[in-house]
């Protein structure tokens, strides 16, 4: 490992950099970013190898920074002290929408337990455009891998999805009706 | 020699209003045992009125307390107690007390006082000045008759700007039950107005510039300031925020802690933009917008900022200004206030329920409007529940005579035209025709007068009709059993907040369970809402803490709306807040240091006296069988769904029976009356309170 590596482009700066700009680093993006700053003006280029050691080397060293998987097993990093495993999970998954909104309807079906708002997916971190959200929604209903997600409205017509793996269909309409009419009117 | 306390400012003043008289009281000598706030106002109560003083009568008395952590440099410690014999409960007028916060707790401090005891009645309208240690009655003729705002106005111009008013409106002045007493714009005490109103007193005045001495170590008080700032979520003590951030492992979207990076407070003037730093503590006043959160996201563009009461960071009291409705109404542009207040206007429109759009938002501004003008109260939305099932099932027309049936714009009410409200709020405010009367009684003596019965209204979900006038207060649909009890002990809506604080803090129920099994013994004294188990001891344990750390912060002037802080935003510390903040503010502010349990144990006695208070004004001793509550909806489910099934509020009887059963064990009560028992009151210091009703067979026998 180069030793010398100037302290702005080391991996573990990198990281932190990017989490506090609310951001993930993917690994082929650390791996661009480090070959595009060398150690040192006259250094020569080194290997994808030798920069694939920086990166372990700095996770090992550095206990604030940890390995986020995507669904499809893409490497990110963040600072956990800059940014949460649940955000992380988030812009982990924004490659496959599908899977991330599956995703985050199970965590938050089984975790809460509650059903999420069809529309948090259109706000950020999601920023997922209405047509994106539509196309999930009739992938996931034509594919057995999300059978387990279901919708539920509200009163006011509010779609709200969840997991059957956790919440029962009763008990998804029951939050989903508390979330979007009931805690407003019971201040 | 005397031990010097910090923290209070010991005195209390006392305001004869029949003769005149003004004397002073030492609040240490007289009143310490009881703390401050709702605990003086329970002793006064106690000891110089009887069973049969009705709400109006000059026997009445009625008590602003403040506690030892007013005007300190606590977070959140702007609450004051206005308690008196209230007359809303129904039956009969009872003991119980109304909230408002502002500035008018930490003002009267300044001025040298712990509590203000108003007796007798004037001959005239006055209103009361108080100012550096000194009280003085003045003459209201010139104001009475003004809305709130004018009077407050009228006032700071006598005496000058550095005033806080807490004053009666109309609704007070014509002694409608339905009234409140408001200071600092949008602060309200529900249901007491009148009783200032009966007694000819428009409004009470303080000034002051007197420090409030803390007893102990200064370092250490301002580590604790630090600790306890650093514990504060949102409104309500929520933790997370609602939407996702790179800084919260949890979000929840029914969090108040609404206040995400780029939103802007539009109308301020230039707009600010709430920038990512959510945790800061020079931030905190971002995070909550409680017109957007009642109102919807569209209340962001009419958001000037946040307001609230002294020494709050929180500023739950949203302030939004909306010069077009302003110009087409023909009413003030700015408006702010926070939970029913802010809801006020539109929930008396049927379509309107519902609406986050300009629809709702102008009902409810002016809702604001002409209910803080007028001093008229919703009893905690009730007025507006019983209002629109006395529309729909055309009670209203069969009740009023034809003329005044007419005279009405029902039309306005099913089009959601926010005019109507300038129509009925003032017949309320001037008790005119039957409409105004009875309205402006309270739920259970307005179903009294229209011959309608209260069992029933009680079993409708939706008109959330509790018992003695009132509503349910966070009762099954927010914590189960727990909400359930709670909403049993008192004579008007419970207003405890410390249950559902902690169920709806926003965090995933195994980190709940977690903090739970750490306070309470067990992670079963909590359940996620709609999927109830049976009820346990530990649960009743969390009801009992509820309603002790109420009586605490009612009697520390500490915001029961926020604390306690038994849950935190700080992931570092297990999401855990601090049991122990309350005892540590007090013993550090006034130098008598005490425990958690010690100080729990005091309010434990104050809460007993207001069970003495209630059991003596009764002259009952079977609280169980007719006290202790519970309205026929909370055993329904409207889908049959039986109780302890997900999805579901609904309650089994045998199940309530127990929770009392275990509730009263925990209490020191007698199981089969819901009486302290003897040894109860002994044990808290309260035997003369024992045998004075031991005199009248009201204390258990065994
Ligand atoms: S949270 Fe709201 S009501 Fe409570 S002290 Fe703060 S501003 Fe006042």
């Amino acid at each position: 490992m180069n030793t010398t590596r100037m302290q702005t482009s080391t991996p573990a700066l990198r990281i932190r950099q990017a989490c506090e700009e609310g951001r993930l680093l993917a690994k082929k993006e650390l791996l661009q970013a480090l070959g595009e700053c060398p150690a040192a003006p006259d250094a020569s280029a080194p290997s994808l190898e030798q920069f694939e050691e920086e990166i372990r080397t700095a996770l090992a060293e550095n206990p604030d920074l940890s390995i986020v998987y995507g669904p499809d097993g893409e490497e990110f990093y963040r600072c956990v002290s800059l940014m949460s495993a649940t955000y992380a999970e988030i812009l982990a998954g924004k490659n496959m929408p599908c899977l991330l909104m599956a995703e985050t309807v199970r965590k938050n079906s089984k975790e809460y337990p509650r059903p999420i708002a069809l529309d948090i997916f259109e706000y950020p971190p999601f920023d997922l455009i209405p047509e994106s959200i539509e196309a999930c929604l009739r992938h996931m209903a034509a594919t057995a891998d999300f059978d387990d997600i279901n919708f539920v409205e509200s009163s006011t017509g509010t779609v709200y999805l969840y997991s059957t793996k956790y919440l029962d269909h009763d008990y998804a309409a029951f939050l989903a009706e508390r979330l979007d009419v009931v805690l407003a009117l019971n201040p | 020699m005397a031990v010097k306390y910090g923290g209070w400012a010991g005195q209390v003043l006392r305001v004869d209003l029949s003769t005149g008289a003004i004397t002073k009281e030492n609040t240490i000598e007289r009143y310490m045992d009881m703390l401050g706030g709702t605990g003086i106002g329970y002793k006064v109560l106690w000891e110089e009125t009887d069973a049969e003083v009705k709400a109006f009568d000059p026997a009445n008395k009625i008590i602003f307390g403040v506690g030892p952590l007013a005007g300190t440099g606590a977070p959140c410690n702007g609450r004051t107690a206005v308690t008196t014999i209230f007359p809303v409960c129904w039956p009969k007028a009872l003991t119980a007390t109304g909230h408002m916060g502002g500035t008018f707790a930490a003002k009267l401090k300044y001025a040298g006082f712990d509590a203000v005891i108003i007796e007798g009645r004037a001959d005239k309208p006055v209103w009361l000045h108080i100012c550096d240690g000194q009280a003085q009655l003045r003459d209201a003729r010139h104001i009475w008759g003004q809305g709130i705002p004018r009077t407050d106005q009228e006032i700071s111009r006598e005496i000058g700007p550095d005033c806080s008013v807490a004053a009666i409106g109309q609704a007070g002045e014509n002694c409608v039950p339905m009234s409140v007493i408001i200071n600092a714009r949008s602060h309200s005490a529900g249901g007491v107005g009148a009783v200032m109103g009966s007694k000819n007193l428009k409004a009470i005045a303080v000034q002051g510039s007197r420090p409030v001495y803390i007893a102990g170590d200064k370092g250490k008080w301002e580590e604790l300031i630090n600790l306890h700032l650093r514990l504060l979520g949102a409104n309500n003590q929520h933790v997370v925020p609602s939407f996702p951030s790179p800084k919260s492992e949890y979000y929840h979207p029914g969090s108040r802690w609404n206040g995400a990076p780029g939103k802007r407070w539009g109308a301020a003037d230039p707009p600010v933009q709430l920038t990512d730093d959510i945790y800061s503590l020079n931030r905190i006043a971002f995070r909550t917008n409680s017109a957007a959160f009642f109102l919807g996201d569209s209340a962001w563009k009419y958001t000037v900022r946040g307001s609230g009461c002294h020494s709050c960071p929180i500023r739950c009291h949203t302030i939004i200004k909306d010069p077009g409705m302003a110009a087409k109404y023909g009413i003030r542009e700015i408006a702010q206030n926070t939970c029913s207040g802010m809801n006020f206007g539109r929930t008396f429109f049927p379509s309107l329920l519902h609406d986050r759009g300009d629809a709702a938002r102008e009902a409810c501004i002016m809702g604001m409007y002409l209910a803080d003008d007028l001093g008229i109260w919703c009893n905690y939305g009730q007025l507006q529940r019983d209002f629109i099932r006395l529309y729909k099932e055309g009670i209203f027309k069969a009740k009023l005579g034809a003329e005044e049936y007419a005279s009405i714009p029902w039309k306005k009410c099913d089009e959601g035209d926010p005019t109507l409200l300038m129509d009925i709020l003032p017949r309320i405010a001037e008790k005119r025709g039957e409409f105004g009367t009875v309205l402006g009684l309270g739920t259970g003596y307005m179903l009294e007068q229209w011959g309608l019965d209260e069992k029933l209204w009680g079993a409708d979900p939706a008109t959330a009709y509790w018992k003695m006038g009132h509503p349910k207060h966070h009762a099954s649909e927010d914590d189960g059993q727990c909400g359930v009890i709670i909403n049993t002990q008192y004579n008007r809506d419970a207003q405890c907040h410390s249950h559902c604080n902690f169920v709806r803090n926003g965090l995933p129920i195994h980190e709940q369970k977690r903090l739970a099994e750490g306070i309470w013994g067990s992670p079963d004294a909590v359940d996620a809402v709609g999927d109830y188990t049976p009820v346990n001891i530990h649960k009743m344990k969390r009801a009992k803490w509820a309603i002790l750390r109420k009586e605490l912060h009612d009697s520390l002037s500490l915001c029961n709306w926020m604390g306690p802080w038994a849950a935190s935003p700080l992931k570092e510390r297990g999401y855990a807040g601090d049991d122990t903040l309350e005892s540590q503010l007090y013993s550090l502010a006034t130098g008598h240091h005490v425990s958690r349990d010690e100080c729990d144990f005091i309010a434990e006695r104050i809460f007993t006296l207001h069970r003495a208070l209630t059991i003596r004004g009764m002259n009952e001793l079977n609280m169980r069988e007719r006290h202790d509550l519970c309205p026929d909806w909370i055993y329904t489910d409207k889908n049959g769904r039986p109780a302890f099934s997900r999805g579901t509020i609904r309650m089994d009887r045998a199940d309530i029976r127990s929770g009392l059963d275990m509730f009263y064990e925990l209490m020191g009560w007698d199981k089969a009356t819901g009486a302290p028992r003897r040894d109860t009151y002994v044990r808290l210091g309260l035997g003369k309170t024992a045998a004075e009703l031991d005199a009248r067979n009201l204390v258990p026998k065994t």
